[in-house]
């Protein structure tokens, strides 16, 4: 087989991330690189290093999983250089490179040459990544672009379809859309060029048809269903269109985040080398800061009962040592559904209808493993972002389902004391209503899943909606703005032990205070509350906020729902989560999900595909 | 359409550059590669030199264009010379920290001067757009340019401009800005303001000469000392009684002795323009930024509140700092500006809406507090003034005391008896000054207050003034005083040292600060923004004004104290007793002191014309 582009080297690009030292390290006294320009300029003896985030490549994952042979860089350049081939291995915390080989290259005119690494042998062996040093050895040399080659003697076909659900969020969409059809749709030569296809479910509704007139791009719309059965009615029409396009994996991938393109061409090589015993593994993309580009939130996470524990978090990626920590393996319980590559090679494997949030652990949890890649990632908006007191009643709701489901010893005991220790903490910051949500959400689900089922949706979510705080606009609120504050509330408060907690919250909630604290809306740590009887809670994303009261009235009134919430429990907990077991063994099923969602959207949905043909 | 010009240092406006660019050091260059032109206002960028336009008076608010006008998306347009790499940035405050991304950026190739545009990607409505010019070749030369919308065309509404400007004595200042109106607005052909601006000037010190203003667009009206209250009434009638004839939309209540950079009023132009139907009433304020410190911002927007008085936003924002520029842009509950620089759209005022016979502060507060619905501020809008702690005066007690109560007594039905007296117990911090004469004062604002709407307006203000300046302190000359200017302890009193502990602080205040203690030292403080342990036990105060380099001296009095004690409870009975009646009074006979009748006769200028 010849060699294939298997992950072409990928350039900063104003709009997306300019961050230089997560694509190159470049001495800037002797190589110009202008973002415009995807090239280099070399003064004689300027260097620049390949080892980082984009343009490493993880060699260590690709032997393992794929069934690749052969590795080199192609390289397309004018001039005279010597190339150094370099490996990384990550040795107790320390990073130790190797120089694995050497050569000259040199041409007058524009031309590619294909430097070859040794064959996998055993000096290869434990190196994580591997990358490459250009020094120009002529004045004026130029490096013009490249990409890493591979080749294999097994290379199956495949095709990704991109599946998004989108509520609102028209901007990112737009933007996303664009980047690929600049870049893919409008390349006849590119490998993803008839590869690649793109499902849009719009829940809100927002989005024009006439904006996507592409084939490769289809739109369906339909009324509020919740990002599962936003994401469960695209993964329908995927597999609907499976057999037409020779679809053999499916993306599922949020409304806001922004990608470069370039990922989905080294995803798509990934998964035409896998080897065969991985061929159902989920392949993840990390999830990167949108503000801070080169900052990692998470790849991959893991799923702990109570709570979920991110992989990787907090990694600077424009770090050799960030990028090569990155490259160790841990355990990953499930994938976000940022990036989520999943193979259709199942026929019932569809998200469980639970409208919003923590739809993809419970689908993460009954996948079987989890590759991630360096450089195989998503810019997402920040989480912080997001504040919202409906995700208080979802988060604890799907908490209890998905436990439920996927932990045999999960009793009522414990959900008992997570409610409790949940809604204690939202008290503590004079978040009553969400504390309310909270123990709202115990109760709902106590009612088993039936009712679950038959409620869920537009005018469920709403009521929940209403029955959270509002953000309004900040200059609506009539408290005073503290900007110190607010930069205070960020900071990581420091460590107290329980009783102290919990003596420092009996406290605040009795004694009378005064005062209005600016704090964050986002999950606010309860000591910045301290002294004070009303909180500013701000969002600096949109500039809203809401005003929270400490109310001793309204603190006795949880526990007294909270007691009735926990007799509820320990009533009716069991029932309850036995009936989402029964329903999950059949539930996530397409069946299941066309006769909840097809029946009303079939003119809709024909419509929409007409005009998007046209 | 042209939204916001770029601007850059002027000589005798603003020559702090990082408020307008900022140059990135080049490691490695022997001589800058960076020469800024101030008589022709163009920058030249050498080969590697980069510079930044994200700054108070270059990045557009583009949060506030898209909230506030039909302008929703935004195109760059520069004039340049030379090989550039122009990067579009987007800068937003998010999150407790400042978040800056490239948007979009392309290679300029200018052999000659030549006009460029790029247009930014659809963006978030919060934060700032701006754009950084990276140089390719020596000689590069940035000429002008500015921020415009995409869209071709846009609803513009008609926008006449007329500043009203009250002057006492202040006429240098005045000849200065509008010097700098002549250069900037009226001689540039491209301005689009230069058609439609208006000048009023209530003289109260019958002082300004119209020749020296510019001519055709400048109307003077002099009369007796109104104060500002008069002032500007005077300008405000006189521009709604030429709203008609001249077609002004909107008039910018305009202090005389403020600095101003001409972009502020462009940038006023082109958004009132652009304002959408539902904004069109909202008040316009500018920030207030130090005459000193040209860099720091004195407040941006503020509210009034009943405990609190005046409290002003975003003081001591160091506007050459991006971080702040962009904290500056956060809407924050703005409900009133004063005027300094403070546009107001001429259907929400009327003849028979004027401001209350004040004569001197909080007659702009009151305005707005009737008035004003929304305040919108946005940077690049402001003028450069004086501090107040530069204005120090005994006769600020007397009018500030008895016009904050009226103002309370009118617009806050909530004030309780209880109010008015924590309020009058604020005199007390004169006492631990030995300030007796400045307690003495506020204690007869208050009698004055409880007069009614009668006494107030029956009152020849000038002579109420001499009367209350006669018996306030008189700033003397150094060396006229009995007591030496120590200056290090004048030092240690300003900046508050030495710390004061816990106990120390509680022994204090229960020595009354020192009145129930023997006098052991002599001290020297500031005239303004001082702290109460500065004056612990001290025999005599040295109370000093840098600015004008004159003193007072105080000191501690029994009897005096006794004195003014005797005054208080007397007043705090009256007040007890006639509170309500009073207010009733004033609320009453609001209407009638705020119509252009009584202004008229108040003013004594019935049938008379402006210059």
């Amino acid at each position: 087989m010849t060699d294939c582009e298997i992950q072409p080297l990928l350039w900063p690009k104003p709009g997306l991330c300019d961050e230089e030292a997560m694509y190159f390290r470049r001495d800037a006294q002797k190589i110009e690189y202008y973002p415009t320009r995807d090239r280099f300029s070399f003064k004689r003896g300027g260097a620049v290093l390949f080892d980082t985030y984009f343009n490493s490549f993880s060699l260590q994952k690709w032997y393992r999983y794929t069934t690749l042979e052969r590795l080199g860089i192609r390289l397309r350049f004018c001039g005279s250089f010597q190339v150094v081939l370099l490996g990384w291995r990550y040795r107790n915390g320390a990073v130790v490179p190797e120089a694995l080989t050497s050569h000259k290259i040199e041409s007058e005119r524009q031309t590619e040459a294909t430097i070859c690494f040794p064959t996998q042998n055993q000096m290869l062996q434990d190196v994580l990544t591997v990358g490459f040093s250009l020094q120009a050895l002529s004045e004026g040399a130029k490096l013009y672009g490249g990409a890493w080659v591979g080749t294999s003697q097994r290379c199956v076909d495949a095709a990704l379809a991109l599946n998004i659900c989108t509520h609102r969020r028209e901007r990112f969409v737009h933007a996303n859309v664009e980047r690929l059809r600049t870049e893919i749709f409008e390349k006849p030569e590119h490998p993803l060029r008839n590869k690649l296809f793109v499902y849009i479910t719009d829940n809100a509704g927002t989005l024009e048809q006439a904006d996507f007139p592409e084939k490769e791009i289809s739109l369906f719309t339909q009324n509020e269903k919740g990002s599962s059965g936003g994401f469960a009615r695209g993964q329908l029409e995927i597999m609907r269109d499976q057999n037409k396009l020779g679809l053999t994996h499916m993306i599922y991938m949020d409304d806001d985040i922004c990608f470069d393109p370039g990922v989905l061409v080294r995803n798509y090589w990934f998964l035409r080398f896998l080897k065969p015993e991985y061929s159902e593994y989920v392949v993840g993309g990390a999830l990167m800061r949108m503000n801070f580009p080169f900052l990692q939130m998470e790849c991959g996470a893991q799923w702990g009962v109570n709570t979920i524990i991110a992989v990787k978090p907090g990694l600077d990626m424009r770090r050799l040592d960030h990028v090569l920590f990155s490259e160790i393996e841990e355990k990953v319980d499930y994938q976000g559904w940022w990036y989520c590559c999943v193979p259709l090679n199942k026929a019932d494997n569809f998200p469980l209808p639970v409208y919003f949030h923590w739809d993809d652990v419970e689908f993460g949890l009954r996948q079987k493993g989890f590759l991630h890649l360096n450089g195989l990632c998503v810019w997402h908006d920040d989480f912080e972002n997001k504040a919202s007191s409906k995700r208080s009643y979802y988060d604890f709701r799907n908490r209890l389902i998905v436990n439920s489901i996927h932990c045999e010893d999960y009793s009522a005991r414990e959900a008992i004391r997570d409610a409790r220790t949940t809604f204690l903490i939202q008290a503590a910051t004079f978040r009553y209503r969400e504390a309310a949500l909270t123990l709202r959400a115990a109760r709902d689900f106590c009612r088993g899943c039936d009712w679950v089922l038959n409620n869920d949706g537009a005018g469920h979510d709403a009521e929940i909606e209403e029955a959270g705080y509002t953000l309004k606009p900040l200059s609506e609120c009539g408290e005073n703005f503290d900007i110190g504050q607010y930069e205070w509330s960020w900071r990581a408060p420091c460590p107290q032990p329980r009783w102290k907690r919990a003596l420092r919250l009996a406290k605040e909630q009795i004694l009378p205070r005064s005062g209005c604290v600016t704090v964050r809306a986002f999950m606010p740590p309860a000591v910045f509350f301290l002294h004070n009887n009303k909180a500013l809670n701000y969002n600096s994303a949109d500039e809203t906020a809401f005003v929270t009261q400490k109310s001793l009235r309204e603190f006795c009134a949880l526990l007294r729902e909270y007691r009735s919430v926990r007799r509820v429990m320990r009533r009716s907990f069991g029932k309850a989560a036995q009936s989402w077991k029964t329903f999950a063994e059949t539930g996530a099923s397409k069946s299941f999900w066309e006769a909840k969602l097809l029946p009303t959207n079939k003119k809709n949905r024909k419509n929409k595909k007409t005009g998007g043909k046209k | 359409m042209r939204l916001q010009t770029l601007t850059f240092p002027k000589a005798g406006i603003c020559f702090e550059p990082e408020m307008f660019y900022r140059l990135v050091t080049i490691a490695g260059h022997e001589t800058s590669p960076y020469h800024f032109d101030a008589q022709a206002q163009r920058l030249q960028i050498d080969r590697g030199g980069v510079v930044f336009f994200d700054t108070y008076y270059n990045g557009i608010s583009v949060g506030k264009w898209m909230k506030y006008t039909h302008a929703q998306s935004f195109s760059l347009v520069l004039e340049l010379k030379g090989a550039f790499i122009v990067t579009l940035l987007h800068s937003k405050y998010i999150n407790g920290a400042v978040v800056q991304k490239s948007v979009a950026a392309r290679e300029v190739q200018a052999p000659e001067q030549e006009t460029v545009r790029i247009d930014f990607p659809p963006c978030e409505p919060v934060g700032a757009l701006s754009f950084k010019l990276e140089s390719l070749e020596d000689g590069g030369t940035l000429y002008s340019g500015w921020y415009a919308s995409q869209e071709e065309s846009l609803p513009t509404r008609p926008v006449e401009l007329a500043i009203n400007i009250c002057n006492y004595k202040r006429e240098a200042y005045i000849y200065r800005n509008m010097g700098i109106v002549r250069r900037y607005i009226l001689d540039d052909p491209d301005c689009e303001l230069r058609e439609h601006l208006h000048i009023f000037i209530a003289d109260n010190s019958s002082s300004v000469d119209l020749d020296k203003l510019p001519k055709g667009i400048s109307r003077v009206y002099p009369q007796g000392d109104f104060g500002g209250a008069g002032g500007f009434t005077r300008g405000l009638m006189e521009v709604l009684r030429s709203r008609e004839e001249l077609s002004l939309t909107h008039i910018v209540m305009m202090d005389d002795d403020v600095l101003l950079e001409p972009e502020s009023l462009k940038r006023l132009y082109a958004f009132e323009r652009l304002l959408k139907d539902e904004y069109h009433g909202a008040f316009v304020n500018g920030a207030l930024l130090r005459l000193d410190f040209q860099n720091i911002q004195y407040t941006n927007g503020g509210e009034w509140d009943m405990k609190k008085c005046y409290v002003f936003h975003r003081i001591g924002a160091n506007l050459c700092t991006l971080r702040d520029v962009l904290i500056n842009e956060i809407e924050d509950g703005t409900k009133l500006g004063a005027w300094w620089f403070h546009c107001i759209p001429l259907d929400q005022v009327s003849l028979e809406n004027l401001p209350y016979p004040f004569f001197f502060h909080m007659d702009d507060v009151e305005y707005d507090l009737r008035n004003c619905k929304r305040v919108i501020t946005m940077n690049g809008i402001g003028v450069w003034h004086e501090p107040f702690e530069y204005k120090p005066g005994s006769q600020l007690m007397y009018y500030n005391t008895r016009n904050v109560l009226i103002a309370h007594m009118i617009h806050f039905p909530e004030m309780t008896k209880r109010d008015a007296v924590d309020f009058l117990n604020q005199f007390f911090v004169h006492i631990w000054y030995y300030r007796y004469k400045d307690a003495m004062l506020m204690l007869r604002g208050f009698e004055d207050a409880l007069r009614g709407t009668k006494w107030l307006v029956g009152q020849n203000p000038e002579q109420l003034l001499e009367d209350v300046l006669s018996e306030g302190y008189k700033k003397q000359p150094l060396d006229q005083l009995p007591m030496r200017l120590d200056y290090e302890k004048y030092l240690q009193s300003h900046r508050g040292e030495p710390a004061e502990g816990k106990w120390r602080r509680r022994f204090r205040k229960l020595t009354l600060n020192g009145y129930l203690l023997p006098a052991n030292h002599d001290a020297v403080i500031p005239m303004f923004g001082l702290l109460i342990r500065t004056t612990y036990r001290a025999r005599n105060v040295l109370n000093y004004d840098p600015i004008s380099d004159r003193a007072y001296v105080t000191k501690k009095s029994y009897r005096e104290l006794f004195r003014v004690l005797k005054r208080y409870f007397k007043v705090k009975r009256q007040l007890k007793r006639q509170f309500e009646a009073v207010r009733a009074d004033y609320k009453e006979n609001f209407s009638s002191v705020t119509n252009e009748t009584f202004w008229r006769g108040y003013l004594g200028i019935a049938g008379e014309e402006g210059k």
